[in-house]
């Protein structure tokens, strides 16, 4: 009962801020200077446009374009791109799997440093090995990631030659969105490597930092200090007892950064070459692609809307004051 | 907290040396630092001769009648289609796709012959119904269901009709004298004929590719690569030599080289003079360089239909403010060369200056001040280009020597649809492009009558090609005697005069001739194999690369 309320309350939420996301970006990309038929056809005539116009349903008034667009939605037509006539869905189905292994990828391995080092200087709060973490951690949040990736394709890619440069193979993910793409799980990874530590590395000192602070607070408690005087470890104490409720700020922020990670990564496509969603968003921005567009804000809004909603979920998972607190 | 274990035990100590261990061996394994490296790995992959080629940007559409392509669409179309002409290493459009490419007394009607035999990706016939149904596209003929807009443009005043005589024989028959028409059948590389299956297709047009070409498509996704493989019934007998070409889009040209260099590309192209250089000093790849005779040239075409440029004293003072032996030397690193001329060097009307001015600073703001007086005070200036970094440099540069002269330079950029948008709707007053106005060395019609045509036409519509809006009686007449000049001498003299004319109306300013490069790995083979029926050679002209003869070794 109580986890029917909770999804039916989610599913609810999940319906407004599609509404609201689609129609503030439907608004707002029609505010854009020109209109897509000068990009389909510039050498095109007046007449030819306006034929060109009625075509795409760019004549119709401005409530009734969204309207169309949302009962095509509703029955899973995302419309087709209007230089090439191809299905949008197509498009999604192609670039959203890259960007989703490249966002787990890359919080994988920002959450595999972080949380250690987290932990570690919330421990060793105040010494020295402490502050040279943060320090390092402030270099790394410092260093543009774009900078990062140059660096790291340059000089791992085309110098040492130890992974590529650059491009993409199908992974675990992309079959489920198309078929015809079988995995080839060794060379997705070592494409994919690269450019995840690039995204990465501006996290890990985000996480760590959030973490350390939690961690600190969490370790002043009354819990803690009855765990030491049962004379539990204190590695037991740390990844055991502290870190789960020390956790939920850190938990909050990295979900927070999956739009980020999905939508917003198009430099470090472009460096690396990856056919992701960034891209694709850049490139519908510069070709007045507006369904195309508009397609993608969906699609991130709902994926960052049900990534949260899990977030919720592991709240109760990770401290069960919460859970108790709920359920009463 | 007191820690009781700060100093690590025997036990862990074991646990971490295994934990290095076993990330050691995995690194090893993964990235290969132990054995063979990852070019030795590609070398070994290669070993069916396989091509993967880094394009500057991705092509939407391949429907070929419709589409308005570039040079990276156009180097696919390369590998897909066959044009039915191409210009060999001389300059000369000779018959390709097509046997034999023949006119009648006045070249008022072309004879298109074909060759027997050949055949679609679909196996369907390369005959004169499937030629008609192209060229019908092309031209934009009543009922055409692949017309595009940009191509009528070129093809709809010329060609009255297009007749299947017989299975290998096409007649069109056109509205005006053209001594050069086979020039218009290759059209930069564009004008790839589409199989009738592909020009049938509705939509899926633009995506499903069938040509007569050495390759046949495999895979199109597009963003990611455009994979095609071996033709095995190409008329050409031993070609293609490559088994396949993966086409990847990389749009940074830095990046590009980086790609290069690692191993993921073993092929790219570029215009860029910095990659040039970048490719020739590293020692170990390669680099084609495009040789002067037909090369484009990049210019900043002056709006002349609107102020400030209406008025032939602001376009004096743009083009003499502007130091383009500077430019040059920054941004081009002096690699290329400053171009005074609409042609190159092997194409008929080149001149080493035409009468283009050179810089002078102090006639500059002499010439702003007195187009300031009589204008009204003030001398602003938009410049438009597109979104790539090199161009908005290059304009900024410009713009600051604009300043110095008095001239208020702005810049703005779009992506390439836009820009022409701007340029026809008179948005901007400079457009910094590039094009090919001589890629032929017996007639420069082609490259220069359908983009410098009076903007206003006799028949009271506009010449949207002419993205300078000027109408020029002279250089009109000039280019229609061309466009019928008999014999070469004849079209030589007519397009110098037409260079000089173009030079003394100052509609654009040269900036340089535009040598375009393939980088390639060493174990890339580049050969160029002759053009069929004793052509010649085939030209590697805008970048546009022929690929019969690319293979990579083992």
């Amino acid at each position: 009962m109580e986890l029917t309320k909770t999804v039916a309350k989610r599913l609810l939420q999940l319906v407004i801020v599609l509404l609201f996301v689609t129609m503030f970006t439907f608004l707002l990309i029609r505010l854009l200077p020109g209109d897509p038929t000068t990009t389909i056809i510039p050498f095109g005539t007046d007449a030819q446009r306006a034929v060109l116009r009625q075509d795409l349903g760019l004549d119709k008034p401005l409530y009734e374009q969204y309207a169309d667009y949302l009962t095509n939605l509703l029955q899973g037509d995302l419309g087709k791109q209007y230089n090439s006539g191809r299905p949008v869905i197509d498009l999604v189905s192609q670039s959203l799997p890259v960007s989703l292994q490249l966002m787990i990828y890359a919080q994988f391995i920002a959450l595999l440093f972080a949380i250690p080092l987290g932990i570690f200087t919330a421990y060793r709060a105040g010494t020295r090995s402490d502050k040279a973490i943060n320090t390092s951690a402030f270099a790394l949040l410092a260093l543009p990631n774009f900078v990062l990736a140059l660096f790291l394709s340059y000089f791992v890619g085309a110098q040492l030659k130890w992974l590529p440069t650059g491009g993409y193979a199908p992974g675990w993910l992309d079959q489920f969105f198309d078929s015809s793409r079988s995995p080839d799980l060794i060379e997705h990874a070592r494409y994919l490597l690269l450019p995840a530590i690039t995204l990465a590395v501006g996290q890990i000192a985000v996480y760590m930092r959030l973490l350390r602070s939690d961690m600190i607070a969490t370790l002043q408690e009354n819990f803690i200090t009855m765990a030491k005087a049962k004379g539990l470890s204190n590695q037991r104490i740390l990844w055991r007892h502290a870190l789960r409720p020390s956790s939920l700020t850190l938990l909050t922020v990295a979900g927070l950064n999956v739009g980020t990670l999905i939508g917003g990564a198009v430099v470090i496509e472009v460096i690396y070459g990856i056919p992701g969603m960034g891209l694709k968003i850049y490139q519908a921005v510069f070709s007045k692609e507006y369904v195309e567009l508009q397609s993608y804000v969906v699609v991130i809004a709902v994926l960052f809307v049900l990534v949260n909603f899990f977030v919720d979920f592991l709240y109760t998972v990770l401290d069960p004051r919460i859970r108790r607190a709920r359920a009463s | 907290m007191a820690d009781a274990h700060r100093h690590a035990t025997p036990h862990r100590w074991t646990r971490l040396s295994a934990t290095a261990a076993t990330i050691a061996l995995v690194t090893v394994a993964f990235t290969g630092l132990g054995g063979a490296t990852l070019r030795d790995r590609a070398r070994q992959a290669k070993s069916g001769g396989e091509i993967t080629f880094g394009l500057e940007a991705e092509t939407t559409t391949y429907c070929l009648s419709k589409a308005q392509l570039a040079i990276a669409g156009i180097q696919v179309v390369a590998a897909v289609y066959d044009t039915l002409t191409v210009p060999n290493s001389k300059g000369v459009a000779t018959p390709y796709l097509a046997k034999s490419v023949e006119p009648n007394a006045d070249s008022t009607v072309w004879t298109i012959g074909l060759r027997e035999g050949v055949t679609f990706h679909d196996g369907t016939p390369v005959d004169a119904d499937a030629i008609k149904l192209n060229l019908d596209n092309i031209r934009g003929a009543p009922g055409a269901a692949q017309a595009g807009t940009l191509l009528p443009i070129i093809f709809s005043p010329l060609i009255q009709d297009v007749t299947a005589t017989d299975p290998l024989t096409v007649t069109v028959t056109l509205k005006t004298p053209l001594t050069t028409f086979p020039d218009y059948l290759f059209l930069e590389g564009r004008a790839g004929i589409m199989a009738p299956a592909q020009i049938n297709a509705g939509e899926e047009c633009a995506t499903k590719m069938i040509g007569s070409g050495p390759f046949t498509l495999d895979t199109y996704a597009p963003n990611e690569k455009t994979v095609v493989k071996k033709n095995p019934d190409y008329w050409q007998k031993g070609f293609p030599k490559a088994d396949q070409i993966t086409f990847v889009p990389v749009t940074d040209g830095p990046v590009r080289v980086t790609q290069l260099q690692g191993g993921q590309l073993n092929v790219m192209h570029t215009s860029s003079a910095q990659l040039i250089e970048q490719i020739q000093n590293s020692g170990q790849y390669k680099a084609l360089v495009q040789k002067p005779g037909f090369r484009e040239i990049t210019y900043n075409f002056m709006l002349s239909d609107s102020p400030p440029f209406d008025s032939p004293i602001a376009r004096e003072a743009f083009a003499t403010a502007i130091d383009r032996n500077t430019v040059n030397e920054i941004r081009n690193k002096g690699l290329f060369t400053v171009a005074n001329s609409l042609m190159d060097t092997k194409a008929p009307g080149y001149l080493k200056n035409a009468g283009y001015p050179a810089f002078d600073l102090k006639k500059a703001k002499k010439l702003a001040e007195q187009y300031k007086a009589e204008s009204g005070g003030s001398f602003d200036v938009v410049m438009g280009t597109t979104t790539d970094t090199e161009n908005s440099a290059e304009l900024q540069l410009v713009a600051e020597q604009l300043n110095k002269a008095g001239i208020n330079a702005t810049i703005s950029t779009s992506d390439q649809a836009t820009l022409i948008n701007k340029a026809l709707s008179g948005d901007i007053d400079v457009l910094r492009w590039r094009n090919l106005h001589g890629s032929y060395s017996e007639s420069s019609d082609q490259d220069n009558y359908p983009w410098f045509s009076n903007y206003n036409t006799p028949t009271g519509g506009k010449n949207l090609l002419n993205f300078g809006h000027f109408d020029d009686a002279t250089t009109q007449d000039l280019l229609t005697q061309g466009r019928s000049a008999s014999t070469v001498a004849d079209a030589k003299q007519i397009y110098t005069d037409y260079n000089k004319a173009m030079a003394k109306g100052l509609y654009l300013l040269p900036l340089w001739y535009v040598n375009w490069a393939i980088g390639y790995d060493p174990s890339v083979t580049l050969n160029l194999p002759a053009l069929p029926d004793g052509n010649g050679k085939p030209q590697f002209i805008y970048g546009r690369i022929p690929v019969l003869g690319l293979s990579a070794s083992n």
